[in-house]
């Protein structure tokens, strides 16, 4: 018997499959759209309801509720129920016609950044529409002027973003494409950590490497390597072909990058069940080692932003000289000189770790006489 | 066995397993450490963008330095072609890069409202978006100025123009989290999070470790069943007294160890962190122990249906970022699938999660978020119910085996 533990197919297979649909359902739309908005119109007015549809006309944000007083507004806001209040004064229209400039308010919940953000801007674009479509009214009915002209008078300068290499500027294809690579590392780790579990309680790790040498190590981590790298292409497929997100470089490189990243995890898994020799506790070191890594991978906070242990700490996570791999070959086709400074931690992190293991297994002793055990 | 009695037994039993307490008050105190660590500097500031300054005429070197001035924004100078830059955002030394046009101060003056143009790495949307922030906020103050020289020019006095520059002016303020902050945003989550995940793990393991006692008890004494009123297997007391007992105890038990740590989260790593807390203590409480109540009766159903302790560890492992994604505090609810939130609605950390920031960050009353309180007390009796079941039935299987 191979695994002695059921409950490693279950690790690599339904977890996995089930982490994945749930995650990719999560972010299924991949732009933030029709978050609720309460309006509290003070004015009433033909010119106030129009900038409330407009602002419902905005692809973000969608207004589901209009409120009578703010107090009320407010109260739905704390409840989450919906996540900015636009208040238009009293005298708007009027204001308006002289030329007074009201102003008109939005209170947004920056609780939720991403949302606020979203939100934010959304409102701005929208009032700033409404700017010009005002102001070359005004124009148009000075005389004078022609309606394209009219419209160029209205905004000083203009401004066009581009974000290169997620030009949906999807935070689906932004925030996926890590989180997976992230579990699956937890995943590499679990999994180590498990099957040497099973073969202690079976028969005893010490025994086994008696019984069975390098050869039986080597046989085990690749058997598992083969796996954890099918699970690899898993996700990495489903990307590039399901998906059809960008690749410009090249999927070898990714892969053997997965490869170094499965092979310095297994001697980081390796490394913590035998110092532990307790499936349990191993499993909790694991976790509180790698639980954390989308915090720290650089992909959600830029790296460039943290202080020094944060940096210091990302750089002992395989899966951090993967990412950036990964987003390099995905989005530019980097260099390959690039590439290897990623694979260098790597393949030091696997053999300074498998040192370490192999001093950890050379001092195990086994007082069993040997046992007939398939392997 | 009393009741008072069993409790004074359930915590001792639970306070002497090095396993449980280091799982509970190490993984808190590690994680309340660990966590914050990436989002120490709380906003993301002075992203590296080159310019490309195809004018160079006063009022484009005006924009740049106005770029430069902003917080999100720091200018790198030594870039001159479109080659270079790219080849930077590749190494990742730069962000993004800003090109004014050509002829952009001629065309601001004769208004034919000239395009600046800004590009960035998307793949660090985060980054991204900073500096889209900063060259908004620049270039919207450039154009009002200028907007204001125009109305000058007309006639106006500067002090009206400065004020009505805009027909309708937008004043948009971030609220309850006013710097936009990181810490405020990730950390407070994520730490409610961590509380019910570690509490989860510790009482999953607590009633894998009891199952295992019993097996040990029986082999060594050679018993097959345990009763009440046997003097040599008294403090087996999970074992006989009726299965509501011991699920309504364990979960007082947790319910009490878990009070001073969410003290010791929202409490003194708030402090530390300076997440803003405004929540009422009372309200606080009655909150906690319904989110504490719910979390150990799932903790229960857990580790009655795995019965392997790191099994248990390794199941709470993986459902913490679908939870963490999938709770609405990252990415908003309305644009999960209902089947995913359907799912998670399950899980106490969901409600638990969202009715803290509620309460804590947002200043909502107990009363006004009575949805996530009710709902924690729904689960609570549900998870109890399943529990009690789960028991009883372990203890018929296990009666069947000491017939046959």
């Amino acid at each position: 018997m191979l695994l002695y533990d059921k409950w490693i197919l279950v690790a690599m297979f339904v977890i996995p499959l089930i982490f994945a649909l749930m995650i990719g359902t999560t972010f299924k739309e991949q732009v933030i759209h029709d978050l609720p908005v309460a309006v509290v119109d003070m004015d009433d007015s033909s010119l106030s309801r129009n900038l409330v549809r407009q602002i419902d006309a905005s692809k973000t944000i969608k207004v589901t509720t209009e409120f009578l007083s703010m107090r009320q507004a407010v109260a739905a806001m704390r409840a989450s129920e919906v996540y900015a209040i636009v208040e238009i004064p009293y005298e708007f229209s009027k204001k308006v016609t002289r030329g007074e400039s009201p102003q008109v308010s939005a209170f947004y919940n920056s609780q939720f950044v991403m949302i606020g953000r979203a939100i934010n801007s959304a409102l701005a674009q929208v009032v700033g529409t409404a700017n010009v479509a005002v102001s070359a009214l005004r124009k148009l009915s000075s005389g004078n002027v022609r309606p394209e002209q009219a419209y160029g008078h209205s905004i000083a300068l203009q401004r066009q973003g581009i974000a290169l290499y997620n030009m949906s500027a999807s935070y689906g294809q932004y925030l996926v494409p890590a989180i997976l690579p992230c579990a699956w590392q937890i995943i590499i780790l679990a999994i180590t950590v498990l099957s040497l579990g099973a073969v202690d309680k079976a028969i005893g790790l010490d025994c086994w490497i008696r019984d069975y040498g390098m050869r039986g190590v080597l046989f085990k981590l690749t058997f598992y390597q083969i796996v954890l790298l099918g699970m690899g292409l898993g996700f990495l497929s489903y990307f590039y072909l399901l998906k059809n997100w960008h690749m410009n470089g090249s999927v070898l490189i990714v892969m053997f990058t997965q490869y170094l990243t499965v092979l310095a995890s297994q001697a980081i898994g390796w490394f913590i069940y035998l110092r532990t020799r307790d499936t349990a506790r191993a499993l909790s070191l694991a976790a509180v080692y790698s639980a954390s890594s989308m915090a720290f991978v650089g992909v959600t906070f830029p790296a460039s932003d943290m202080e020094f242990f944060a940096r210091f700490w990302r750089s002992l996570l395989p899966i951090t000289h993967y990412m950036r791999v990964q987003i390099m070959q995905a989005s530019y086709d980097a260099p390959f000189d690039m590439v290897l400074s990623h694979w260098w931690p790597l393949m030091l992190m696997a053999a300074v770790v498998f040192l370490g293991v192999q001093r950890q297994v050379s001092r195990l002793r086994c007082n069993n006489k040997p046992q007939e055990t398939v392997l | 066995m009393t009741l008072l009695q069993q409790i004074r037994a359930e915590l001792k039993a639970i306070i002497s397993s090095v396993s449980i307490m280091s799982a509970l008050v190490g993984g808190v105190l590690i994680y309340a450490v660990l966590y914050p660590q990436p989002y120490l500097n709380d906003v993301p500031r002075e992203q590296r963008v080159a310019i490309i300054d195809l004018d160079s005429s006063q009022l484009s070197r005006k924009l740049i330095r106005m770029v430069d001035a902003t917080p999100q924004v720091k200018v790198q100078r030594n870039f001159h072609s479109l080659e270079q830059v790219e080849s930077a955002v590749k190494a990742g030394e730069l962000v993004g890069y800003l090109v004014i046009p050509e002829d952009f101060y001629k065309d601001i003056l004769l208004q034919r409202s000239p395009a600046i143009s800004y590009a960035g790495d998307g793949s660090y949307f985060l980054s991204y978006g900073t500096i889209a922030e900063g060259i908004a906020s620049a270039s919207a103050s450039l154009g009002a100025q200028i907007e204001v020289q125009r109305m000058a020019k007309d006639g106006m006095p500067l002090l009206v123009a400065a004020e009505r520059h805009a027909d309708i002016r937008l004043f948009s303020r971030p609220v309850f989290n006013p710097t936009m902050g990181y810490v405020n945003y990730v950390v407070a989550g994520i730490l409610v999070l961590v509380l019910h995940q570690t509490l989860l793990m510790a009482v999953g393991m607590f009633g894998c470790r009891q199952i295992e006692v019993r097996c040990r008890h029986c082999t060594r004494t050679g018993k097959t069943r345990i009763v009440r009123g046997d003097a040599s297997s008294w403090h087996l007391y999970w074992c006989y007294l009726p299965a509501w007992r011991v699920v309504l105890v364990r979960v007082i038990c947790f319910t009490l160890i878990a009070m001073p740590l969410v003290a010791f989260y929202l409490g003194v790593c708030y402090s530390i962190y300076g997440i803003p807390h405004v929540a009422n203590f009372k309200e606080l409480c009655l909150f906690s122990v319904a989110f504490f109540v719910a979390t150990s009766a799932f903790g229960i159903v857990l580790g009655e249906l795995i019965r392997r302790p790191e099994i248990v560890s390794l199941v709470v492992l993986f459902s913490s970022m679908p939870i963490a994604f999938g709770s609405g505090f990252i990415w908003p609810t309305e644009l999960i699938p209902h089947w995913v939130t359907g799912l998670i609605q399950w899980i106490p950390a969901t409600s638990g999660v969202m009715g803290f920031l509620e309460l804590n960050q947002m200043g909502a009353d107990l009363s006004s978020l009575r949805g996530s309180w009710m709902q924690l007390w729904k689960l609570a009796a549900a998870y109890m119910l399943i529990a009690c079941f789960l028991i009883v039935r372990r203890r018929i299987i296990d009666e069947k085996v000491a017939t046959a």
